[in-house]
């Protein structure tokens, strides 16, 4: 390795803490969370986090199906090539997210008013 | 001449696309986006053995055929928008810092911008802001993942022929 590369390294590594730090630092927790499901872009349900429930979103990308247990949300199963939403770690804290790119679904835990 | 060039370069094609399938089978980084990027050290290897024409040919070719092959057209979009502007950033390092950057510094540069492109191509298709908040995990894994494919091209241009062959094209 060249003094470049371990430049570059200290670089990125520096402003990835930096950014790790910000988005720990501006995100705040709340008691009443809901679940916020997107699905191309448009709204496709919104729930309580605090209700254990299992629902399967069918769209015409796929299907993907969520569960909510003991305030955490995370995808059970989905028909998407690459599983990521799957393997994701369940959600809890506000502006936690599951992203599910071939299905265009996106799950976002939100403070509810 | 050209003909053996043609071989080369379309075993470099050939050599990327089974790279891009062993992938498959590699268990996903649950944060989209992110990806080993074995497939990029064959376009780190068109990159320092051919131009950047060459290397552009071996990309998009990679990417249009393993997307008709293993994935679909979703898919197509990011690796697209991944694949090319990691060419591009490498292409750049390449070019002005050849000096005081070795492979491996060239590689973590592709696969940061890599992930990038992929998270802004994200951004677009799913018309949100809100996974901007990966970035970080994606510049560690960038890291992560540049060394490991940094390290391969260089032992690959280190201890085989190609390197002495394609260097035949150009004069050098």
């Amino acid at each position: 390795m060249k003094k470049g590369d371990k430049l570059i390294i200290i670089i990125v590594a520096a402003v990835a803490l930096i950014a790790l730090g910000i988005i720990l630092i501006t995100a705040s927790d709340a008691n009443n969370k809901a679940v916020s499901i997107t699905v191309d872009q448009k709204p496709y349900m919104t729930m309580s986090l605090n209700k254990d429930t299992t629902l399967t979103v069918a769209t015409q990308y796929g299907s993907n199906t969520i569960q909510i247990k003991d305030g955490s949300v995370k995808v059970t199963s989905a028909d998407c090539p690459d599983k990521i939403c799957v393997h994701t770690k369940a959600a809890h804290k506000v502006g936690d997210i599951i992203v599910c790119l071939p299905h265009r679904l996106i799950i976002t835990i939100e403070k509810a008013e | 001449m050209k003909t053996k060039k043609l071989l080369y370069v379309s075993l470099l094609i050939a050599f990327s696309l089974i790279l891009s399938y062993i992938e498959t089978f590699i268990p996903a980084i649950p944060i989209p986006g992110a990806k080993l990027g074995l497939a990029s050290i064959a376009t780190l290897l068109s990159l320092y053995l051919f131009d950047l024409k060459t290397s552009f040919t071996v990309v998009s070719l990679r990417i249009i055929l393993s997307a008709f092959i293993f994935t679909n057209f979703t898919a197509l979009i990011y690796s697209l928008s991944g694949g090319l502007v990691s060419l591009i950033a490498m292409y750049l390092a390449i070019k002005l810092a050849k000096d005081n950057l070795s492979i491996i510094g060239v590689s973590i540069i592709g696969a940061i911008f890599h992930n990038m492109a992929q998270l802004s191509a994200a951004v677009f298709v799913l018309g949100t802001v809100s996974i901007v908040s990966l970035t970080p995990w994606l510049l560690f894994l960038g890291i992560i993942t540049g060394i490991f494919t940094g390290l391969t091209a260089k032992y690959v241009l280190k201890y085989s022929h190609i390197k002495k062959q394609a260097d035949k094209f150009y004069n050098k």
